[in-house]
């Protein structure tokens, strides 16, 4: 797996610069837990050709705020909200709760699931 | 006069298999908004890989996320896996793989097909679809020993060979199939009332695949040339001259008919498969844990299936990540409802093939 | 229309492709089918493999005191997967794949215990370790 490693606030930029839709589809944006950060990956993938895919990719620390790329391409909000449920990413406008209900334990595939504030 | 109505389709219902929940907003019978929910059936799965189950037993585990293309959970996960641990996979085992998927594709598609069936109306048509059905769920039973969980696909091959004997009775499965295939795409496509109910419902615009994301069937048949069986060199695809089949019209007429050539062609992979199975081990011994990290993609019946798995030299993954093709397609529905009538909802639905258990894993 | 017809009439005169149940009772079971996991304590070494492959922890052993493993095997749990028999030294004498369905289970109980029989199997082995150290 090749990686292109940016800063958060520069993937909008990088995305815009190559995304062509007929070219490339958005695979899936997803979320590591390294240990001592999280491993962000934004993955696009080539239509109809076998060629290597483009992995976008970034170490920030945990509850990071992250750009959203759901302006741009409307099918990585579900991503996005997934990642937002299992490892607490803090991207721009997602909101928990996709998959787990509100009393079910908070990030859990974090490796020290995050403690419940009922706030 | 305008009449709004505001209303909820699911979390259980009548048209639906599986809990999706989708709110439609309509101006007299014609949707103009509609907004899904899908998390109902979390199970969890990523996470008991990644605390419970060892890696050697993770493609069983996946088997279970869904029970319509568990052989296409599991080979994904093995291919992954197998990039990050020390095994020689035999170009026979492979083959092998090939084949339990292309059974698994036509099997999924054919209650799909008669899944719309049902959903628009036509009862008969339904019964009679999945009869035929039934002569590739004994064809997956002879080939893996169960006609809904195969636990076919393992780390380093294959759980069990084939022999002469068993290539012959799938060929006369498969052989049934292909002489009431064509009676079954008189009734999809030539039928008068079945055209009518299906020309130009549910469309899709090419744009609109694009610009959504689209994967599977339903950006085929709205023209995207994408299949993963051309997208990715894991299995041997190319040996077997494969070329993905596109429709141009988007409708769930169109879908209907590339799902009939889908069989149609998988059936003839399956022929090709058989007659050139190479010689060699079905399956071989893993070494070593994994340890770093590693993708793989495959088309499953309802389109890109996608696994990443991370290894830190310990016998249990440190991630696994699933995308379902579902998953891919979400927002593509909510775009294919708009503007359609009432009424049509349960059989686009039924074309869309969604797969909940998946998407929530 | 014509076609239909004709169709729909002759449909009346065919055998139905349904089976009852008692017809699909009698039926042989298909060759190769993952059916009932057969175990021979005789031919067993106790090497434990297959507690180690099984998926889902459907296998079981548990030491009595005096250092006698028991081989205990839940149906319900149970996949039918077939790794078990795959791992064994002895396929076929001590463990081995039957093609015929499981429809019943001799101890019908087996599930409610097998939380305590979990616990009882890992501690039985701590147990026995000690005792022979």
């Amino acid at each position: 797996m090749r990686r292109t490693e940016i800063t958060p606030d520069r993937l909008l930029g990088e995305v815009r610069a190559f995304y062509d839709p007929t070219r490339w589809r958005f695979l899936t944006v997803n979320a590591t837990d390294t240990g001592a950060e999280l491993l962000i990956d934004w993955i696009f993938v080539p239509i109809g050709r076998d060629e290597e895919p483009v992995i976008l990719s970034s170490c920030v620390a945990y509850q990071a705020p992250l750009p959203s790329l759901a302006a741009l391409i409307p099918a990585s909000a579900l991503g996005e909200a997934e990642m937002c449920d299992l490892l607490g990413v803090a991207f721009e406008g997602a909101k928990p709760g996709l998959f787990l209900e509100p009393d079910a334990p908070r990030a859990p595939l974090l490796k020290t699931p995050r403690e419940r504030d009922d706030d | 006069m305008i009449k709004q109505l505001h209303i909820p389709l699911g979390s259980q219902h009548a048209a639906l298999l599986e809990p999706l929940r989708l709110d439609f907003s309509t101006e007299n019978e014609r949707i103009v908004s509609v907004r899904s929910d899908m998390g109902y059936v979390h199970r969890g799965v990523e996470h008991a890989c990644m605390n419970r189950f060892d890696f050697k037993k993770v493609p069983f585990v996946v088997a279970r996320v869904c029970g319509l293309c568990a052989i296409t959970h599991s080979t994904a996960a093995v291919l992954a896996t197998e990039q990050i641990v020390e095994c020689m996979v035999s170009e026979r085992a492979q083959w092998l793989r090939m084949l339990a998927l292309e059974f698994d594709r036509i099997h999924s598609h054919m209650l799909c097909l008669a899944h719309v069936a049902e959903s628009s109306g036509y009862e008969a048509l339904f019964m009679h679809t999945m009869m035929e059905r039934e002569r590739v769920m004994e064809a997956q039973e002879i080939l893996s020993g169960n006609r809904v969980q195969f636990d076919y696909a393992t780390l380093g091959g294959v759980t069990r060979d084939m022999d002469s004997q068993c290539a012959q009775a799938l060929l006369a499965k498969v052989g049934a199939l292909k002489s009431v295939l064509s009676g079954l795409r008189d009734r999809f496509e030539a039928n008068w009332s079945t055209q009518m109910r299906f020309k130009g419902v549910g469309a899709i615009t090419l744009e609109e695949a694009y610009r959504l994301g689209t994967v599977g069937p339903i950006a085929r048949a709205a023209g995207v040339r994408t299949d993963i069986r051309i997208e990715s060199s894991h299995l041997p695809y190319r040996a077997l001259g494969f070329e993905p089949i596109v429709a141009l019209e988007g409708d769930l007429y169109a879908r209907n008919r590339l799902r009939l050539e889908e069989i149609a062609q998988s059936i003839e992979l399956i022929e090709r498969i058989l007659e050139g199975l190479p010689e060699g081990a079905h399956l071989s011994k893993v070494r070593g844990r994994p340890k770093g990290e590693a993708m793989a993609r495959i088309e499953a019946p309802r389109g890109e299936l996608f696994y990443y798995v991370r290894g830190n030299g310990g016998a249990i993954f440190e991630r696994l990540r699933i995308r379902t093709p579902t998953y891919a397609n979400l927002k593509a529905f909510e775009a294919i409802f708009l503007g359609q009538e009432y009424s049509s909802i349960p059989a686009i639905l039924a074309s869309l093939d969604p797969c909940m258990s998946c998407t929530a894993k | 229309m014509f076609k239909a017809l004709i169709e729909a009439l002759l449909n009346l005169f065919k055998k139905p492709d349904t089976l009852t149940p008692k017809e699909a009772a009698a039926r042989a079971p298909v060759s190769g089918s993952r059916g009932a996991i057969g175990y021979s304590e005789e031919a067993c070494i106790f090497c434990l493999k297959c507690e180690k492959a099984c998926p889902p922890a459907a296998i079981l052993f548990i030491r009595d005191a005096a250092g006698k493993e028991s081989y205990h095997h839940n149906p319900y749990l149970c996949i039918y997967c077939g790794e078990c028999v795959r791992a064994c030294p002895k396929p076929d004498e001590a463990l081995w794949q039957e093609e015929r369905p499981v429809l019943s289970s001799s101890d019908p109980a087996i599930s409610k215990r097998w939380f305590a029989m979990e616990k009882e199997a890992v501690a039985s082995k701590v147990r026995y370790k000690k005792a022979k150290r």
